[in-house]
């Protein structure tokens, strides 16, 4: 947008309608930036990789449970704690159902069953678990943050457009929730509300939405006093119309970077969660829940845990590069944080 | 870079010389304990846990101490009298026992402690005891209706006491190894007032142990209290309790020799199943599914008789519980009470509702075509707890495969939710337990008398009220003919009723040190007892 | 300045205000009492509830809690996991322990994390800053909780196996507290190393651009000096401000690393007491959280305001 009055410096003497084509210029921009920013974002090879990690993940948890023929609560009464075994791997030497050097599925007669993440301590497959575990996790987390997104936006452009009074009131009330640590906040719901999917996802909210609601007013006190809204208000365009046509696409970059980083932060106080015992409600479940039951058994039946923790590890890690790439490519200068 | 290098090197060496230490030595003869949950009181008036009242069994002695059998034996009183009609109770107390202060214990203490036990005021969770025992006036000095000096207690000189029943209650002996009626050293527990009982400094002891150390939340030191007048055949320097929540991280201390005393969860029990210091314990709880025979469902008898058949109570025990626990094909637990021939209860007693697939359909039938309904769909309460979880996940299953046309939907709540619901009759199907309050099987059949509190499954029928009604009083002089009423109470109540599903009695799995002998263990009052235990070093 | 101060002090105690009633109206619709239920007939029940007040309506209780709070610092007693005693007196016994921790991973956390950020910030572009920044990242993104299980169980479990001699204490120990807090430290103090690496890396790679260090440099001083001397400073600063979400980091984390560690402090304690329902220690913790987040950021805030006055300006224009 610098562009403009560079053109005029260099150019002093240009016709009027130049500004013509120079506006049809900023449309191309405009256009080119999120074209620049795809380029730059292809190029960090760290948000590529997370990119095809999550894409590798979120295909298993669609697809893994219908690859099984278990259910996430079936019940293989005779089948309890057996380590992972793979065919055709399991002549390597790995995921071949040993433990502790004796091969448990053997010793059993079970010789033609293969679970290929083992089962847990009630012979349940662990490999449904832990895809319909990620998809519940995927579900929280995402539910989360695109509340927070309506929320956060709202919140954001109505205190950021209207300002004054109303403004400075609604920016004491968000400081007051903010005093709250959200630990405090998302515990003390959950207890209250029971675990369930929907309450989860609110008790994120309650605090989430402030970092959206932040940059989204900045970003329209910013944007508010520059030249396009004004000509757009001269122009005759209503409030709904500025909001929404002129001032909403302009911030959607940062909002989406602000929701990528929070989608991670989700899934950690999902799981969080689950591991002071403010889990889903059994059978259902979520990474987290998946890995507070394998944690009691850790020192016995390692594998239980062993799945959940790596699926979790490499979703956090992955969201956060993505997070990261997506940062850089839309807003170079925003500083790290 | 080189002053990174340098630094590095630093912490390493550091934490380095911090490890060379040496692993600590057990240079006393203490037998070390692992528990899973905090000591939530020493003041044995407040507590209601077991471990509460281990450790209060182990600082002070009451009249009587059970042992090893869980057949009682003196303790401070030397002897007893009772009258003809069962009412009255003098006992003689020894004259040599002391407090850790140089008190002696004398009749008046008990007065006291029990006094402080009914006391409106101290809102004891267990003040109903005193009415359990038959102590008289007991219920009216709870109720605020008398004085608690009206209480039918009192010390005649230092050596007698003297208690007034309002009934005759047969195993009124039996309570009186219950920490809840030890004594207390008046002059002690009023000086200190609110900080009572709050930390070692603020305790007394007359039995074989006293409070060394208390750090809240990592554990407590249980000295052998050298005034003890059994002193000398307290073989152990004392007892160290660590707090260790994990069950895995204390078998692994076990391992490395720094504990004695284990509990194992289920997971662990296979890895330690062959190892010599593998003990299993039995313990007094019973778990049941309770249908509530006020839904349309399970007001059918046939229904619940379906139920009753169709859970492999065998494979809980085994595959998810895998602790010790043992099946139940009753409700009055095995060990707990011992009858008039000096046999325990069940061997004189049936079993009910044994696992059997076909029987189950064969009943289920017969409810569907007496309700006219081929589908079902019951909603299963319980608490979230994990082993709880996996149980019902479990009953669920079984439920579903063997009875078809019944749909089971889980609903785990908090353990306090879980109650409220099934007090308020708030619920379809449930699972919940019952842990004896005193060796006697009235403890568990009082439970399903009509309009009882804890009547979970609202279960009504009037021959077992007056049965059970009859043995708790009338019966009390017949001990023959109570304990026939109460084994076919417990008769009518699983067979002809069918009112609950039992499915499991608790027992635990402990690793102990093959070096130390004589624990003793209990299903009902103190868990564990530690006097005579030996640690051969 | 002045009076922006006082302002904020004014709002963080209206804030711990409405937090603390807050606290209290949402365990007053908590189903279930502290009590052992299951046991308890109703005549009990009632007892219990006079004996601790707890029959009055909630607004009168709250005006005397709220009381018992403010003017003697008393939060009234536990219900359940030690009966009877005052929760401050029970705070007191594990607060210490849990700040010690806290403390330690602080520390131990910054200093390793401007270690990462000085290397990667001088060798950038090599090898090296691409190992810290992995390190970084993975630190960020991984939960401590998931280290924790990892060093317990590699460090505590596996490898003393393969030794056969402990090297690190598996649970907390009373006689040899250092020792057996390194585990710990090192799982809650990830989170901190990576967010100081991360953070700080940016700001030296800004410093070290920036016209002053180009004139240190054309002065001919050679760049490792330039490094200590003068980016240093100023690239420590701003490291001030990420100590809000460090605490926040510091204390979830040690909810979930006290319980795999057992050590007996309060985020250990607030998980038990939220599984039994002790009211009124999860009331108290939760506010002492609260009040212990607001403190920092307020200190935070002046500081930075003292430190560097363009930073006002600029929050003063968001």
């Amino acid at each position: 947008m610098n562009i403009l009055p560079n053109e005029h410096k260099n150019k002093p003497f240009e016709r009027a309608k130049k500004n013509v084509s120079s506006k049809q210029d900023v449309v191309y921009k405009e256009l080119s930036f999120w074209k620049d920013a795809r380029l730059r974002f292809y190029q960090n090879k760290g948000a590529v990789l997370g990119m095809i990690f999550i894409f590798i993940i979120v295909l298993f948890a669609v697809l893994g449970p219908l690859i099984s023929s278990h259910t996430y609560k079936s019940i293989e009464t005779d089948h309890i704690n057996l380590p992972p075994r793979i065919p055709i791997i399991e002549k390597i030497g790995i995921f071949d159902g040993e433990s502790d050097g004796m091969n448990v599925y053997k010793e059993n007669n079970l010789e033609n069953v293969y679970y290929w993440f083992g089962t847990d301590n009630l012979g349940r497959d662990i490999w449904t678990r832990v895809w319909v575990g990620t998809r519940v996790s995927l579900y929280i987390a995402i539910l989360a943050v695109v509340i927070d997104m309506f929320i956060g936006i709202g919140y954001g452009l109505i205190a950021g457009y209207i300002g004054g009074k109303l403004d400075s009131g609604m920016q004491r009330f968000i400081e007051i929730l903010s005093g709250i640590p959200n630990l405090v906040v998302v515990t003390l719901f959950v207890l209250v509300f029971n675990p369930g999917i929907l309450s989860i996802s609110l008790a994120l909210v309650i605090t989430g939405w402030i970092g959206m609601s932040r940059v989204v007013r900045s970003q329209v006190l910013k944007l508010k006093e520059l030249d396009f809204i004004l000509a757009s208000k001269t122009l005759g365009a209503k409030t709904p119309t500025l909001l929404f046509v002129d001032l909403l696409p302009n911030i959607f970059g940062q909002v989406i970077i602000m929701s990528m980083f929070s989608i991670p932060n989700a899934i950690f106080y999902e799981a969080f969660l689950a591991f002071i015992g403010l889990g889903l409600q059994p059978p259902m479940a979520s990474l987290g829940v998946l890995i507070n039951d394998g944690y009691k058994s850790i020192l016995v039946y390692p594998h239980i845990i062993a799945t959940p923790v790596i699926v979790l590890g490499i979703l956090m890690l992955c969201f956060n590069l993505v997070a990261d790439g997506l940062r850089d490519a839309l807003d170079p200068k925003m500083k790290e944080l | 870079m080189r002053r990174v290098i340098s630094l590095l090197l630093f912490i390493t060496i550091f934490i380095g010389i911090f490890s060379g230490c040496s692993e600590q030595e057990n240079k006393e003869n203490l037998l070390r304990i692992a528990v899973d949950v905090d000591l939530s009181s020493m003041d044995q008036n407040i507590a209601t846990d077991g471990l509460s009242f281990e450790a209060i069994a182990g600082t002070i002695e009451g009249l009587y101490n059970n042992d090893k059998d869980g057949k009682l034996i003196p303790a401070i009183a030397k002897e007893y009298e009772m009258s003809k009609d069962g009412l009255v109770y003098t006992f003689k107390l020894r004259s040599d026992v002391k407090w850790s202060n140089g008190d002696k214990v004398t009749a008046s203490d008990f007065v006291f402690a029990w006094r402080r036990l009914l006391d409106p005021d101290t809102a004891s969770e267990y003040n109903f005891i005193g009415e359990v025992a038959g102590v008289k006036n007991a219920a009216k000095v709870v109720e605020g209706k008398v004085k608690k000096e009206e209480l039918g207690i009192k010390a005649e000189d230092d050596t007698t006491l003297i208690i007034e029943l309002d009934r005759p209650v047969p195993y009124f002996l039996s309570l009186m190894a219950f920490p809840t009626f030890f004594p207390l050293n008046e002059k002690f527990v009023t000086e200190k007032g609110e900080n009572y009982a709050l930390d070692a400094e603020n305790l007394l002891a007359n039995g074989p142990f006293k409070m060394k150390s208390w750090k809240k939340g990592y554990g407590f030191i249980l000295e052998k209290n050298k005034d003890y007048y059994d002193a000398k055949n307290v073989s152990v320097d004392g007892l160290d309790y660590k707090v260790i929540k994990d069950n895995q991280t204390a078998a692994l201390k076990y391992d490395n020799n720094e504990l004695d005393v284990v509990k194992l969860s289920a997971e662990l029990v296979d890895k330690y199943k062959s190892n010599q210091a593998y003990t299993q314990y039995a313990a007094g709880y019973i778990w049941y599914v309770t249908p509530n025979n006020k839904t349309e469902l399970f007001s059918n008898l046939n229904a619940r008789k379906a139920i009753q058949h169709a859970i492999n109570k065998q494979h809980i025990v085994d595959k998810i519980l895998n602790d010790g626990s043992i099946v139940a094909d009753y409700i009055v637990p095995k060990d707990l009470a011992i009858g008039p021939d000096q046999k325990d209860f069940r061997e004189n007693s049936g079993t009910f509702s044994e696992y059997d697939k076909e029987l189950a359909v064969e009943y289920w039938d017969k409810a569907k075509k007496e309700l006219g309904k081929s589908e079902f769909k019951v909603e299963f309460l319980f608490d979230d707890s994990e082993t709880i979880k996996k149980t019902a996940e479990f009953i669920q299953a079984e439920l579903e495969t063997n009875l078809p046309g019944l749909k089971v939907e889980l609903k785990s709540q908090p353990k306090k939710n879980r109650i409220d619901l099934m007090t308020d009759g708030d619920y379809e199907i449930g699972l919940t337990r019952w842990g004896p309050d005193y060796a006697d099987p009235l403890t568990y059949l009082d439970l399903f008398l009509t309009d009882v509190i804890n009547n979970y499954p609202n279960y009504t029928d009037k021959e077992y009220d007056k049965l059970v009604k009859s043995s708790a009083n009338e019966l009390s002089g017949d001990a023959k003919a109570r304990w026939d009423a109460m084994i076919s109470a417990e008769e009518i109540l699983l067979d002809k009723g069918a009112a609950i599903v039992p499915l499991y009695q608790t027992g635990y799995s402990y690793l102990v040190n093959p070096k130390v002998k004589g624990i003793e263990d209990h299903t009902v009052g103190t868990p564990f007892i530690y006097r005579n235990v030996e640690v051969n070093n | 300045m002045i009076k922006y101060i006082l302002n904020r002090i004014v709002l963080s105690f209206l804030t711990l205000l409405i937090i603390l009633s807050v606290l209290f109206m949402l365990l007053e619709f908590m189903p279930g009492s502290p009590f052992n239920d299951e046991k308890l007939k109703i005549e009990q029940k009632e007892l219990l509830y006079k004996k601790y007040g707890l029959d009055k309506p909630i607004h009168e209780r709250f005006v005397i809690y709220l009381k018992n709070v403010v003017v003697k610092g008393d939060f009234g007693v536990s219900y359940a996991i030690e009966k009877n005693v005052p929760v401050t007196k029970i705070l007191k016994d594990r607060m210490p322990i849990s700040i010690r921790l806290g403390i330690q991973a602080l520390i131990f956390g910054t200093l390793i994390g401007i270690i990462l950020a000085f290397i990667s910030a001088i060798y950038k572009n090599t090898i090296w800053d691409s190992i810290t920044t992995v390190i970084a990242i993975v630190g960020i993104s991984i939960p401590s909780f998931v280290f924790a299980i990892g060093l317990s169980y590699y460090l505590g479990y596996k490898l003393p196996k393969l030794l056969h001699f402990s090297l690190f204490p598996l649970t907390y120990d009373i006689d040899n507290v250092f020792k057996s807090s390194i585990l710990p430290t090192i799982a809650l103090s990830m989170f901190v190393i990576a967010t100081v690496a991360r953070f700080m890396r940016t700001e030296l790679v800004e410093v070290l651009g920036s016209e002053y260090i180009l004139l240190a440099e054309a002065k001919g001083l050679n760049s490792k000096k330039v490094i200590f001397r003068h980016a240093f400073r100023n690239a420590v600063i701003p490291v001030i401000t990420v100590l809000g979400p460090l605490t926040v980091g510091l204390m979830t984390g040690s909810l979930v690393i006290e319980r795999i560690f057992t050590i007996p402090g309060i985020g250990d304690l607030l998980v038990t007491a939220i599984s039994v329902n002790d009211f009124n220690i999860v009331i108290a913790i939760s506010f002492f959280y609260s009040m212990f987040y607001i403190a920092v950021v307020l200190i935070v805030d002046i500081l930075y305001g003292l430190i560097d006055p363009r930073i006002r300006i600029a929050k003063g224009e968001q």
